[in-house]
């Protein structure tokens, strides 16, 4: 019969051994496994984790013995934990009945987790994105591990974590629910160069940063190029940005200037308005307002509004966030302010967003203009442009937010 | 490119009138550099003003704001800020906040000048 052999180890828990089992259990190699635990036992190493992966074999006076190794633990507060059985050992424990009467788990993680007297708490969440060299504008996958301090998966972490980018701009800016511990989804960056995207728990109790070197904006295809038809793959050449029918299989599709080909559902094209939201976030510095008016303006124009509306957003905006900078943050350029965009049927919609204390800017008096000037005030005259500007303005106190909330009505030409 | 240019000379139309000539973007972030062109004047002692608009694509209420608080100092030592060029964006922001009750708007730097000899 092969002979019993044991390998002691520590491992990351520092109260915890872990012992390797290989070869048999039996009346000659029995006694072996009792002077290692009695030993153990001794010096105080009361949480072990026997593993039993290279077990071969078990006699029944084997069987009987294990028993009697694991009381003496569990009368000190330990525990003898079978990790890794193999099939056969697991059917043999199983038909014996010790699955009720022994701690087995399928790995030391497990076992660790059994063992430590509280989970490690959320520490860092670590974001593992699918480029390092992603190009502005253009989506690319990111995950973020709610993680302790190990790395291991934090699994009781649901919630939402915000997104920044140290250069530029990151959307969206909120993320989640995480399963798991986990997210896992697109995220658009804006403008090139190297940057630091940083996460952090809705809450601020862990977070993580990744560098990326953001490349210029792809450029487009140059005509004429081949596309492949994205119902059948048959391949066409073609020499305009236009919508084309598949010869093999009717697919109607159409080309974009990044040689994408994307299939209108159906053969038909669906007319239904889809409502767009825009989420940024971005630092609260002054020298980013001109990027945030460009910004919006790119987006109203890209979706059809005409100069007037587009002017009165741009300018509308800029107050708000300039309200968040100077107010709010106190010019605290490590604060986070977040604006979101979007296109209703009706008209637009402007969410401004800080997480400052709580101040509604529009209960601060009305401005009285002749006043204002005697008085040398150069404040206040934001939230009065807003206020003619906007057709709805309405402040809200949300989960710790200040929400400013604009909109204008109107439509696309 | 500087997001604000800020030209300021004699004017052409008038003795003793500072003309400042504003292109780009005037905005919480560049008010900060105009200000400083202000004081430069007000100590220079230069309180007449002409400020020409016309290159001026942004004007946000910081902006606005920094032309009153200069304002009541030049109009306590004789002097007023006009303004010339307004485009029709910027014109329609002074008429919401009522800078044109206050402020004096012309339609040329010579009439802008013609109208301080005047005083």
């Amino acid at each position: 019969m092969p002979p019993l052999s044991l390998l002691e180890e520590t491992c990351a828990q520092d109260d915890v051994t872990i012992v390797r089992v290989a070869g048999t259990f039996d009346i000659a190699t029995l006694p072996q496994f009792e002077t290692l635990l009695r030993r153990l036992r001794e010096s105080g190493r009361i949480k072990i984790v026997v593993d039993l992966a290279g077990l071969d074999y078990i006699s029944s006076s084997g069987l009987g013995a294990f028993l009697g190794t694991v009381d003496p633990f569990r009368a000190l507060g330990g525990d003898l934990v079978f990790v890794r059985l193999s099939e056969r050992v697991q059917k043999i424990f199983k038909v014996v009945g010790f699955t009720r009467l022994l701690t087995i788990m399928a790995d030391e993680q497990d076992a660790l987790r059994n063992f430590s007297p509280r989970r490690p708490p959320l520490n860092q969440l670590i974001l593992s994105p699918a480029t390092g060299t992603p190009h502005s504008g253009e989506a690319f996958e990111v995950e973020v591990l709610a993680a302790d301090e190990r790395g291991m998966a934090f699994e009781a972490f649901t919630g939402e974590a915000v997104l920044r980018a140290s250069t530029g701009i990151v959307s969206p800016a909120k993320v989640g629910p995480f399963k798991a511990g986990v997210w896992r989804g697109k995220v658009v960056l804006t403008g090139p160069g190297a940057t630091g995207l940083r996460a952090a728990c809705v809450g601020g109790e862990a977070f993580g940063e990744v560098f990326l070197q953001v490349q210029e904006t792809k450029q487009p295809a140059v005509l004429p190029f081949a596309v492949a038809c994205p119902g059948c793959g048959l391949s066409i050449d073609i020499s305009a940005f236009n919508v084309y029918r598949c010869k093999a299989c009717e697919e109607v599709y159409f080309v974009d200037k990044w040689a994408h080909a994307i299939s209108l559902k159906g053969g038909k094209r669906e007319e239904t308005f889809s409502p767009k939201r825009f989420s940024l976030s971005f630092p609260a510095d002054v020298n980013l307002l001109a990027a945030v008016r460009a910004f919006i303006v790119a987006a109203l124009r890209e979706h059809g509004f005409g100069p007037d509306l587009v002017n009165d957003l741009e300018m509308a905006a800029d107050e708000a966030v300039t309200n968040v900078v100077e107010h709010a943050y106190q010019y605290d350029n490590r604060k986070t302010v977040f604006l979101e965009l979007s296109f209703e049927k009706a008209g637009v919609q402007v969410k401004v967003k800080d997480q400052g204390q709580a101040f509604n800017p529009l209960q601060t008096d009305p401005v009285n203009l002749d006043r204002h000037i005697a008085e040398r005030r150069t404040g206040g005259l934001g939230v009065h442009l807003i206020q003619s500007l906007m057709d709805t303005v309405d402040y809200r106190r949300e989960d710790g937010f200040n929400v400013l909330t604009l909109t204008k009505q109107g439509s696309p030409a | 490119m500087d997001l604000l240019t800020v030209d300021v000379g004699p004017s052409a139309h008038g003795s003793g009138i500072a003309l400042f000539r504003l292109k780009g973007h005037l905005d919480a972030q560049t008010v900060r550099e105009l200000e400083g062109r202000f004081d430069a004047q007000v100590k220079a002692s230069k309180v007449r003003w002409i400020v020409d608009l016309s290159g001026l694509e942004y004007i946000s209420s910081a902006g606005l704001g920094s032309f009153i608080g200069v304002l009541s100092e030049l109009r306590a030592r004789g002097g007023d800020i006009f303004f010339v060029g307004l485009t029709p964006k910027i014109e329609k922001i002074f008429r919401v906040l009522g800078f044109i009750r206050i402020f004096k708007v012309f339609a040329s730097e010579a009439e802008a000048a013609r109208a301080y000899e005047g005083l």
